[in-house]
C-alpha cells in the first residue's frame, strides 16, 4: 500500500502543473528572502534556479534567464533588495502568464 | 595626392552628423564573426606597418648627422604613416569604418546578448589618436591654361606679363573659403589700374580686386579674401608701350583657370607646440603726427620672396623709416640691431597708401597724409613668423617612443578582437550542441559554462558591456510567448530541493501564488 502511494505521488509530482507550482514556490522563497534581506538564502535560490535550467530544451531562453539571474546576483551583491524582488516578481508573473496560456490552450 | 587628404568642410568647420557618431551593428552571429576575423587580420597588417616604422625611426635617430639620410627616412616614415591611415580607413563593415571610435554591437543570435566593443581610434592624426602625425587644413591651388583660355589670350598681343603662381593664404577668413573645384581668373589689363577677378564656373563673380598695378617690371601679387594669392611676373620690354597699348586698343581681357582643392596636409611632427603659420604683426605701432599731417604704418604681411633674396627668419624686427620725401630710407633690423633689409630712394612724398616690400618675405603699407617734414623718422616693432619645415625639428628618438606606444594600442585591440572571436565561437558551440543533442549533454546542462560566456552581468564591468536587466526581461517575454514548450526549461525543481529551500526560509511567503 505504501509503495502504491509513493508511485502515485511521484507521478503527481512529475506533472507540468506540479513542476510549475514548485517553480512558483521557489520564486516565492526568493521574494521572501528579499523581504527578510536574507542574502544567503536569496543567493541559494538563484543558484538553484541556474542549476535547474535545461539549455537543451531552449538555449535562447536559457541564455536570457542566465542573464537575468546574473543581474539578480549583482543586485544581491549591491544589496538592492527592491530591484532583486522586482526582477523575481516579473519572472514569476511571466511564468504564471505562460502557464495559464498553455492550460487554456489545452482546455480548448 | 601625396601626403594629403581631401576635405569637404570649410577650414575650422565641424562636420555635422559625421560618420564618427554612428555605431556599427551586425545582424547575425555569422556577420559578427566575419567582422571580428576581418578586423583581426587587418590589425596584424597595421602592427607590421608600425614595426617597420619603428625600425626606420631607430635608424633615423642613429643617422641624425647625415641630413640626406634623415630626409630619406623622414620621407619613408611620412609615407608609411599616410599608408597606415589608409589601411585604418579601409577597415570597414557595411561602408562604416571600424577603428574610428565607433561602438560595435556584435549580434550573437536571438536570446543572446550583444557583445559590445568600444574600439579606439587608430588613425595617426586628430584627437584621441595614435598621435603619430598631424593633419593641417590647407588647400592645393594651381593655375592652368585650357584651350578656351589660350584662345582668349591669343586675341591680345600682350608682352611681358606672366601669371606664374597661385597659392593658399593660411589664416584667411574661413567663411569665405572656396569650394573644391575649377574657377576662372579674369584679368582686365589697364596697366597700373588693372582688375583681377575670380569667377565661378557658371560665370558668377566670386571676388574682384581693383587697381592692381600690372605695369612696369618686377613681382606683383594679389591677395583675395577667399584665401588665394595670385603672383605675377612683370617685365617691361618695350620703352614706348608697356606690355600692351590699352590706351589705343582698349583693355586686354586675359583668362586662366584656377584649380582649388580643399586638403588636409599630412605632417609628421614631434614638437609639442602647434605648427607655426606664416604671420606678421606689429608689436608696437604709433603714427608720426605733426599738426594735421601724419605718417602711418599698417598691414604688415608675409609676402612672396623675390628671386635671389634670403627669406627672413621668424623673430622680432624693427622697421625704421627716415622720411626724406622722394628719397626716403627704410631699414629693417633684428633684435640685436643687425641690418636685415634696406631700401633707399623710396618716394614717400605722394599722399595716400604705398606698399613697401623688402623682398625677403615682409611687406607693409605706409600712409602719408600731407606729411612733408623731411628728416623725421618713425620706428615700429614687428613680429614675423615663418612656417618652418617639420623635418627641421623632427626628433626620431621621440617619434620611436610614440610608435612603441601605438604598437601597444594595436596589440591591445588585437587581444580585444581575439577575445570577441572566442566568445562568439563559444556561444555558437553551446547553441549547436544544445540543438543537436537528444538528451541533455554535459555542456548544454552546464549553466556555469554558459554563464562564463556572458561575463559582466547587467551592463557593467568586464571587457564587454551587456544589455540591461529590463531589456533582458523584455527579450525573455518575447521568447516565452513565441515558444510552445518553454516551461521545462526552468520548471525542474525537485520536491526535495524545494523542501530544503523552504526549510531554510524563516517566514512563509506572503506573496505566495494561488491558483
Amino acid at each position: 500500500m505504501k509503495q502504491a502511494f509513493t508511485a502515485y505521488k511521484e507521478a503527481q509530482d512529475s506533472t507540468p502543473a506540479a513542476a510549475f507550482e514548485r517553480l512558483i514556490a521557489t520564486y516565492d522563497v526568493a521574494i521572501n528572502a528579499a523581504i527578510n534581506k536574507d542574502r544567503e538564502l536569496a543567493l541559494q535560490v538563484v543558484t538553484m534556479l541556474e542549476k535547474t535550467l535545461r539549455a537543451d530544451i531552449n538555449p535562447e531562453i536559457t541564455l536570457s534567464l542566465l542573464g537575468i539571474y546574473s543581474d539578480c546576483q549583482t543586485a544581491l551583491k549591491n544589496e538592492e533588495w527592491a530591484h532583486f524582488a522586482e526582477m523575481i516578481e516579473q519572472l514569476k508573473g511571466l511564468w504564471t502568464a505562460k502557464f495559464r496560456l498553455e492550460q487554456a490552450t489545452i482546455a480548448r | 595626392m601625396a601626403f594629403a587628404r581631401t576635405r569637404e568642410a570649410r577650414i575650422g568647420q565641424t562636420e555635422i552628423g559625421s560618420q564618427g557618431s554612428r555605431s556599427i551593428q551586425t545582424n547575425d552571429i555569422e556577420s559578427s564573426y566575419r567582422l571580428v576575423m576581418g578586423a583581426s587580420s587587418r590589425l596584424e597588417t597595421l602592427e607590421g606597418n608600425l614595426s617597420t616604422m619603428l625600425d626606420l625611426a631607430q635608424d633615423g635617430s642613429k643617422a641624425s648627422v647625415d641630413s640626406r639620410k634623415t630626409e630619406e627616412i623622414y620621407g619613408k616614415l611620412r609615407s608609411l604613416s599616410a599608408g597606415f591611415d589608409q589601411v585604418v580607413e579601409a577597415i570597414r563593415f557595411k561602408g562604416e569604418t571600424i577603428f574610428t571610435e565607433k561602438e560595435i554591437q556584435l549580434d550573437q543570435g536571438t536570446g543572446s546578448r550583444n557583445l559590445l566593443i568600444d574600439p579606439v581610434r587608430l588613425l595617426t592624426y586628430g584627437e584621441n589618436s595614435l598621435n603619430l602625425s598631424e593633419s593641417i587644413e590647407s588647400a592645393d591651388v594651381a593655375i592652368t591654361y585650357r584651350t578656351d583660355d589660350q584662345i582668349m589670350n591669343s586675341a591680345y598681343p600682350i608682352v611681358g606679363l606672366d601669371m606664374n603662381e597661385a597659392s593658399y593664404i593660411s589664416g584667411s577668413n574661413p567663411a569665405l573659403e572656396l569650394e573644391s573645384g575649377d574657377y576662372k581668373i579674369a584679368i582686365n589689363y589697364l596697366g597700373a589700374n588693372s582688375t583681377v577677378e575670380i569667377h565661378r564656373a557658371d560665370g558668377g563673380i566670386v571676388e574682384r580686386q581693383e587697381n592692381v598695378d600690372l605695369s612696369g617690371s618686377g613681382s606683383e601679387w594679389v591677395d583675395f579674401d577667399v584665401g588665394v594669392r595670385i603672383s605675377f611676373e612683370k617685365e617691361q620690354l618695350l620703352q614706348g608701350t608697356d606690355k600692351y597699348d590699352f590706351q589705343t586698343l582698349g583693355a586686354a581681357k586675359l583668362s586662366a583657370t584656377l584649380k582649388y582643392e580643399r586638403i588636409e596636409k599630412h605632417v609628421l611632427r614631434t614638437t609639442a607646440t602647434e605648427a607655426e603659420v606664416n604671420s606678421a604683426e606689429f608689436i608696437y605701432n604709433s603714427p608720426l603726427k605733426i599738426g594735421n599731417s601724419s605718417l602711418t604704418l599698417s598691414s604688415p604681411e608675409v609676402a612672396p620672396i623675390s628671386t635671389g633674396q634670403t627669406p627672413l627668419e621668424s623673430g622680432n624686427y624693427n622697421i625704421e623709416i627716415e622720411y626724406q620725401g622722394s628719397a626716403s630710407v627704410v631699414r629693417l633690423t633684428d633684435e640685436l640691431g643687425r641690418l636685415q633689409a634696406y631700401k633707399f630712394g623710396i618716394d614717400l612724398s605722394a599722399n595716400g597708401d604705398q606698399q613697401v616690400d623688402f623682398g625677403n618675405g615682409l611687406s607693409f603699407n605706409l600712409n602719408n597724409t600731407n606729411f612733408t617734414n623731411n628728416g623725421s623718422s618713425i620706428n615700429t616693432a614687428v613680429k614675423f613668423t615663418r612656417e618652418t619645415p617639420a623635418i627641421e625639428e623632427f626628433d626620431f628618438r621621440e617619434y620611436a617612443t610614440r610608435i612603441r606606444e601605438a604598437l601597444l594600442v594595436v596589440q591591445e585591440q588585437r587581444l580585444v578582437m581575439a577575445e570577441a572571436q572566442s566568445r562568439i565561437e563559444d556561444v555558437n558551440r553551446l547553441k549547436n550542441s544544445a540543438q543537436t543533442s537528444t538528451g541533455p549533454s554535459s555542456l548544454s546542462m552546464n549553466a556555469a559554462s554558459a554563464m562564463s560566456l556572458l561575463g559582466g552581468g547587467g551592463g557593467s564591468g568586464g571587457l564587454f558591456g551587456a544589455i540591461s536587466g529590463s531589456a533582458n526581461l523584455g527579450v525573455l517575454s518575447t521568447q516565452l510567448f513565441q515558444t510552445t514548450s518553454a516551461l521545462p526549461t526552468q520548471a525542474n525543481q525537485s520536491p526535495q530541493q524545494l523542501a530544503q529551500l523552504q526549510a531554510n526560509s524563516n517566514t512563509s511567503s506572503i506573496l505566495s501564488y494561488s491558483t
